[in-house]
C-alpha cells in the first residue's frame, strides 16, 4: 500500500508580513493573482484590526477568479463595532489555477482599518 | 489498474473523553484539542459532535469550526457554524472537515440558563494505492 497524502506548502504573505500591518481605504484594492498552478488549492487567511475608537464599519475581504472579475466567489466581513478588535478567518480555495483577493473598507469617510493576508497551497502526494 | 482506498486513523476525542462530559457555563465558548491534518497528510476528518442537553432544557447548543495555520494562532471567525436543537436529547452530530491544516471546535450555548454537557471526537483520512 502506498500511502497518498495532503501536502502542505509553507505560508506566504501577500499582503504585510508576519507581525506587521498594512492600512486599508475605503477604496482598497485588489492584489496580484496568487499562482496555484501545480497544486491541487489553498488556505487563505485574512487579518484585520481596528483602532479601539472605530465602530461603525466593516472591512471586506474577497475573492475573484481574476483580475477582470466583478463579482467574487467569496465575500466575508471584519465588523469593526463587533467587539474584537482584530479577526481572522480563513477559507479554502481548490479546483482554481489562481485566485485574486480583494481588501477593502466599506467607509465612504476614508477611515483606515490595517490587514495582513497569507496562504499555505496545498497538493497531494504519493508517501 | 491500482486500487486508491480511503485510510482512516484512529479515533480521538478532542473534547472530553467517551466516559467524560464537559459541562458548558453560560454563554462561554468552550475551545476543543487541535485537530492536526497536517503532520501525518490527511485530507480531512469526520468529527462527532455529541450533547447531553439538562432535563427540560431553554438554550440549544452552537458548535463552531475554527481554522488554523498553525496550529496555535485560530481564527476569530469560524469556518461554519451550526446549532444543535435541545430538541433530541442526547443529540449526536457528525460532519467532515476538509483542506486545513489544523483546526478546533468551538462549542457554547445560546443562552445562560442551562449547562449542557458536550463532548466531541474525531477520525481522520488520507487516500492509499494498493
Amino acid at each position: 500500500m502506498i500511502d497518498i497524502k495532503h501536502i502542505y506548502g509553507d505560508r506566504v504573505y501577500v499582503f504585510s508580513s508576519p507581525g506587521l500591518w498594512a492600512n486599508v481605504s475605503g477604496s482598497g484594492q485588489r492584489l496580484s493573482p496568487i499562482d496555484l498552478s501545480g497544486y491541487a488549492g489553498a488556505v487563505v487567511c485574512f487579518e484585520g484590526s481596528f483602532s479601539t475608537n472605530q465602530s461603525d464599519f466593516d472591512m471586506i475581504i474577497a475573492a475573484y477568479d481574476d483580475s477582470n472579475s466583478t463579482d467574487p466567489f467569496y465575500q466575508m466581513a471584519f465588523g469593526a463595532d463587533e467587539g474584537a478588535v482584530q479577526h481572522r478567518a480563513c477559507f479554502v480555495v481548490k479546483g482554481r489555477s489562481s485566485v485574486v483577493l480583494g481588501i477593502r473598507n466599506d467607509d465612504e469617510g476614508g477611515k483606515i482599518s490595517s490587514a495582513r493576508i497569507s496562504y499555505r497551497p496545498w497538493g497531494v502526494q504519493t508517501a | 489498474m491500482a486500487t486508491i482506498s480511503k485510510s482512516w486513523g484512529s479515533d480521538t476525542y478532542i473534547e472530553a473523553t467517551d466516559s467524560t462530559y464537559t459541562t458548558l457555563s453560560g454563554t462561554t465558548e468552550e475551545y476543543s484539542s487541535d485537530v492536526d491534518l497536517e503532520t501525518d497528510g490527511y485530507e480531512g476528518a469526520v468529527v462527532t459532535a455529541e450533547v447531553d442537553f439538562d432535563a427540560t432544557p431553554t438554550d440549544d447548543v452552537i458548535v463552531s469550526v475554527y481554522a488554523s495555520l498553525d496550529g496555535s494562532n485560530y481564527d476569530t471567525e469560524p469556518l461554519f457554524s451550526f446549532t444543535i436543537d435541545n430538541g433530541t436529547d442526547p443529540a449526536q452530530v457528525s460532519f467532515v472537515v476538509t483542506d486545513v491544516p489544523h483546526f478546533r471546535l468551538g462549542i457554547k450555548q445560546t443562552g445562560s440558563t442551562d449547562s449542557h454537557d458536550v463532548r466531541a471526537h474525531y477520525q481522520p483520512w488520507r487516500w492509499q494505492s494498493a
